[in-house]
């Protein structure tokens, strides 16, 4: 019976796993498919006013328009639209590649009958390859060329099987001071994958022109927060959700907070906090306090003071706010250039941190002393610093050229700009030669704290070359270019009047037109606040959080985000890829 | 008015009773687990005001970490959801079955027993209310409708005794009830009544002042008569061994347990991971020996709502591939839900021709993700129970140790090198004479906890027959020719899919 049995099944097993094998490599050959890449939206609809869910109602929307582009390098590689009724869709097929962006807008049909965006977002930047497996985002479309709130996603855990969104904060659990998380003179950056660092800042100040006086703290913050765009949740480092209580031995939060500090990006999720003002005894002093904040490391070692390869703590000498820290990869190290103490003096010194030895060095001197000034690394991996001021020079329009060879620190003036700016907007331009900012607004004198309300183009070695109007003088702004269009736009700030300032775009007429630029537009904040931060977001948004806004007759620090939406996407053949 | 022994118990248990009745923060509808678990504190507390011994509530408390295990997710394509579920139900026996940690039950029952629980605790609530509108009738003179009101409290009391945190409620709530029906002229149901109570509480004693001295005077023959009796000698057994046995909400100890139980009617209860029993008995006292045979079974089922979103974000979260802090909203509002200190979680992929899996534990208190070593099954499933062993010591060790080497700040699965540092199962160790299949099959056979019925089931290849004489021979000959015939096959499937199909970009699938 047995070997009967085994007779039978002899030959059948054999079989059985031929066509197993067959039928699952074949299978699995046949369906082969490449990587996916899931993306679920929600949006603010300021129409309504409200946060939307997978915009099924979103007013006046008709359309879908899908884009995948690589923005760095202007292409957009294909495009196709969808009924917004389809709730869904799928493109096969997607070009593999690097620094790939999914753009999402929105589309509305104008009066004319075209179809214009009404509200967009994209993921933040991803490679994808075959080899790459499956990814997932949950993206918020902003309102097109508005503010609008940042959404988080909340659900209550007894009563919803769905998530809701509501208007993000910034995390108030376990702070230091306790109380209120509202801040100005925090700093911010923005680290790979869609997260937005930010680190400390103010609660209360009292004296916040910034126009070359000191700001007057009455506390700061020492946490380190961040907003994961892709997911829509803020993260305080220095709360420990699973425990709901403060990290141990004040663990993931700076050793000293601070405001008016700087935080430069030294690695896709690395961070240099350097300097600003503090709080001792009750007084506002200088810190030069330097930590390293990285995201990629352990909960409870996120945050730690830098160190030299003895371990002995380095910090900045003087302790100073208002400085620049530059980072250059190639030698991987930081500059830091100019600052002020709280006395008012305005430094010249000239520091340098090796990131490998974590060693800060005395490398000498500014040719000008300057504080409020910018500074931005050129494409041969040196350190342009523009403008500023300083009580003997007043506001300066000189500009200088910081080279770090082998660890020495050279000095050049380079040509100046047209006029003498401090707390001034800058960004670099991707038109005309290597090498070019704008600057736009600031104060132009330091004795009449008056505002300028002009744009110049600066070129590296030829110095300014092209001005523009801006609507009305501001200070205190942010400047961005936008990829595809070469726009710019100015964020933040405060007019002649002391009045908050929303955003202004600026469009790019060609660099033969007569005026490079042209105002094309402009949008108040949904909460009008000034002293706030902007950074722009690889999806293309702006974000803007804190600062300082009115609550009835009084002014507080807020602790609410927005996103602005200067719509910038490439246009795309409609016929799909 | 219900007396204890001692004035300050008395003005304690009136307060408590005030309380009860004015705080609906206490004893308002709970709505999570880890609230449920408070709740049980406090009123563990205030039972343990009049009670020196350790009450259902209070056992409940313990020391070793509590462990709550996510089920096993697939992480990409090419797996089927149903490997990962079965293999990650027998990790979490594995982790329950070593004893080191209190494991708690998958969320599907977590989810089930929190609305039974909820159930229960409305009617007990509801009876509470009750409670104290009868005490408010009897006040009133209204005996009548005090005994209508007072019975339907003790009737939802009694049915729910099982979840009942202040089994004082119900002694009490006897107590009126004998004195409302006695007013009312029920004096059959009266002398029921207060001898019950009398057996419930012989140490009380009832307020001259308030209850009738009728009453008063059956009470005190009755406790004479419950002391006269002496105890009885109970075994309770059940269908699961270390089930808890509670007599009048007072743990005695696990099954199969003897106790001692004073003479008269009491209430008992057992409770353990099959469900509960609960009965009324009478203990006859003298020095007798009774039995017990508690069938434990799980109370009515509840019909519970949707998973709620934290949880499933959770899993999709897990799912993906990429994960770590971001899941820290999640698994913060799951530790908190489940009143879990530890969650861990298994990923499986399919690479290379065998399943990866990967163990992960989340300590709630150190806010640290830890990470095992990678257990590889071949896609037979041969080295199934070593495989599955390994990765619940694994996880067992993480949840009891923390080992910060471990901790990781992110993960991206997807991005993974194919080699990696793993802990691989030797199939050669299996235990002889348990083959592969048999040994899914029998898994297979276990209940499920999350008892969801399996759509499909793991097909191992069929059985092979053999005799004793040259049977292992036999058999190694057959694996031998199908395990090329199946490497055959794989090879021609796999010129399918990297020769002829290779992807031409990737695909995105977009919902708004």
């Amino acid at each position: 019976m047995n070997q009967t049995l085994r007779a039978t099944f002899g030959p059948i097993i054999p079989s059985i796993l031929l066509c197993a094998g067959l039928a699952f490599g074949g299978a699995v050959g046949c369906g082969a498919e490449g990587p996916s890449v899931d993306v679920e939206l929600y949006g603010y609809d300021a129409a309504a006013g409200r946060f939307v869910s997978r915009l099924g109602d979103y007013v006046g929307a008709e359309q879908v328009r899908v884009t995948l582009s690589r923005p760095l390098s202007d292409e957009s590689i294909s495009s196709q639209t969808f009924p917004v009724g389809d709730g869904s869709a799928s493109l096969p097929e997607l070009q593999f590649g690097n620094d790939t962006r999914l753009e999402f807008t929105l589309l509305e049909r104008s009066t004319d009958g075209e179809l214009v965006p009404l509200a967009s977002g994209a993921t933040p930047l991803f490679d994808v390859q075959p080899d790459s497996e499956d990814r997932s985002y949950r993206l918020m479309l902003a309102a097109a060329e508005v503010f609008s709130p940042v959404g988080e996603r909340y659900s209550d855990p007894q009563t919803s099987a769905q998530w809701d969104y509501r208007q993000v904060r910034f995390d108030d659990r376990g702070l230091s001071g306790g109380g209120f998380a509202g801040r100005t003179g925090h700093r911010t950056g923005v680290a790979s994958g869609g997260r937005v660092l930010f680190v400390a800042g103010a609660p209360n100040v009292e004296q916040t022109l910034l126009d070359g006086t000191v700001p007057e703290l009455n506390g700061v913050h020492d946490d380190v927060q961040f907003y994961d765009t892709t997911r829509g949740r803020m993260i305080n480092l220095g709360y420990n959700p699973g425990a709901d209580r403060p990290r141990r031995d004040g663990a993931d939060r700076l050793a000293v907070g601070r405001a008016y500090h700087t935080v430069t990006k030294i690695g896709p999720q690395r961070f240099l906090v350097a300097g600003g003002l503090t709080l001792e005894d009750g007084d506002t002093v200088a810190t030069g306090a330097l930590e390293i904040v990285d995201l990629d490391r352990l909960a409870g070692e996120r945050v730690r003071s830098l160190e030299d390869e003895s371990g002995a703590i380095q910090s900045m000498e003087p302790a100073r706010a208002f400085h620049t820290a530059t980072y250059l990869p190639e030698p991987n190290v930081v500059v830091l250039a100019g600052g002020l103490k709280p006395n008012g003096t305005v430094v010249s010194a000239v520091e340098i941190i090796d990131l490998e030895s974590g060693t800060i060095t005395s490398a000498g001197d500014l040719e000008a002393s300057r504080a409020q000034h910018r500074a931005v690394r050129t494409s041969s991996g040196e350190v342009w610093v523009l403008g500023g001021w300083a009580p003997a020079s007043g506001a300066l329009r000189e500009t200088e050229l910081l080279t770090v060879e082998d660890g020495a620190l050279s000095v050049e003036t380079d040509d100046p700009m047209k006029d003498e700016r401090y707390g001034f907007g800058l960004t670099t331009v991707d038109f005309g030669p290597n090498d070019s900012i704008v600057a736009c607004g600031g104060y132009t004198s330091f004795t009449t704290k008056d505002k300028i309300g002009t744009c110049e183009l600066v070129v590296l070695g030829t110095g300014s070359q092209e001005t523009w109007q801006m609507p009305q003088p501001v200070s205190g702004l942010d400047v961005f270019s936008l990829d595809g269009s070469n726009d710019l736009v100015t964020v933040g700030g405060r007019n002649a009047d002391g009045e908050p300032v929303g955003a202004t775009r600026f469009a790019f007429r060609g660099s033969s037109a007569s005026s490079f630029f042209e105002p094309d537009g402009s949008a108040q904040m949904g909460t009008s606040r000034y002293g706030a931060s902007s950074e722009q977001l690889t999806s293309g948004l702006i974000i803007v959080s804190g600062g300082v806004g009115e609550s009835g007759s009084s002014e507080v620090t807020l602790d609410t985000l927005e996103y602005y939406n200067p719509v910038d996407i490439v246009p795309a053949a409609e016929s799909g890829n | 008015m219900v007396d204890d022994s001692a004035p300050g118990a008395r003005l304690l248990a009136t307060w408590l009773a005030a309380l009860l009745v004015a705080s609906p923060v206490a004893f308002g509808p709970t709505t999570g687990w880890a609230q449920q678990q408070g709740d049980a504190s406090e009123a563990g507390a205030s039972e343990g005001a009049q009670t020196s011994e350790p009450s259902q509530a209070s056992s409940e408390a313990s020391q070793t970490p509590t462990l709550a295990v996510l089920p096993a997710q697939a992480v990409g394509s090419g797996i089927q959801e149903l490997v990962p579920r079965r293999i990650g139900e027998m990790v979490r026996d594995r982790v329950s079955g070593d004893g080191r940690l209190d494991t708690l039950p998958s969320f599907a029952v977590m989810q089930r027993e929190e609305a039974t629980r909820v159930r229960s605790t409305t009617a007990i609530n509801e009876a509470r209310k009750k409670y104290t509108s009868g005490i408010g009738l009897i006040e009133a003179g209204e005996y009548q409708r005090a005994a209508d009101t007072l019975q339907e409290a003790v009737d939802l009391l009694r049915a729910n005794v099982a979840d009942l945190q202040n089994f004082d409620v119900l002694a009490d709530a006897t107590a009126k009830l004998a004195w409302a029906y006695y007013e009312a002229g029920y004096d059959f149901d009266a002398r029921s009544y207060i001898k019950e109570y009398a057996h419930l509480r012989p140490d009380a004693s009832l307020d001259q002042d308030e209850f009738p001295p009728e009453l008063k005077t059956i009470f005190e023959e009755e406790v004479n008569k419950v002391r006269e009796a002496g105890t009885s000698t109970l075994t309770i057994e059940a269908n699961q061994e270390g089930a808890t046995v509670y007599v009048d909400g007072v743990e005695k100890g696990k099954t199969p347990a003897t106790v001692d139980v004073r003479f008269g009617a009491h209430y008992l209860v057992v409770k353990g991971e099959k469900g509960r029993w609960t009965s009324q008995i009478l203990v006859r006292g003298r020095d007798t020996r009774e039995t017990y045979e508690a069938t434990l079974s799980q109370p009515e089922r509840v019909e519970v709502e949707e998973e709620p979103a934290y949880f499933t974000q959770l899993l999709s979260g897990i799912a993906d591939g990429i994960f770590g802090a971001e899941l820290g909203p999640e698994l913060a509002e799951f530790v908190e839900q489940s009143g879990a200190d530890d969650v861990a979680w298994m990923t499986m992929q399919q690479r290379d021709g065998e399943f990866r899996a990967i163990p992960f534990v989340y300590s709630a208190d150190e806010d640290l993700y830890l990470r095992g070593d990678t257990v590889t099954f071949d896609l037979e499933l041969s080295n199934l129970r070593l495989g599955v062993d390994e990765l619940g010591k694994q996880i067992v060790e993480m949840t009891l140790n923390t080992p910060t080497d471990r901790a990781f700040q992110r993960v991206d699965l997807t991005q993974e090198p194919e080699a990696d540092a793993r802990a691989e199962a030797d199939p050669k160790e299996e235990a002889p004479g348990q083959t592969d299949d048999q040994q899914i099959e029998e898994q297979a056979e276990e209940p499920s906890d999350t008892e969801e019925p399996a759509a499909e089931s793991v097909q191992p290849p069929p059985p092979i027959e053999d005799d004793e004489k040259d049977g292992k021979a036999g058999k190694w000959i057959l694996v031998g020719v199908g395990s090329a015939a199946l490497t055959a096959g794989l090879v021609i499937g796999g010129v399918f899919l990297f020769g002829g199909n290779n992807p031409d970009g990737f695909q995105t699938e977009v919902s708004w």
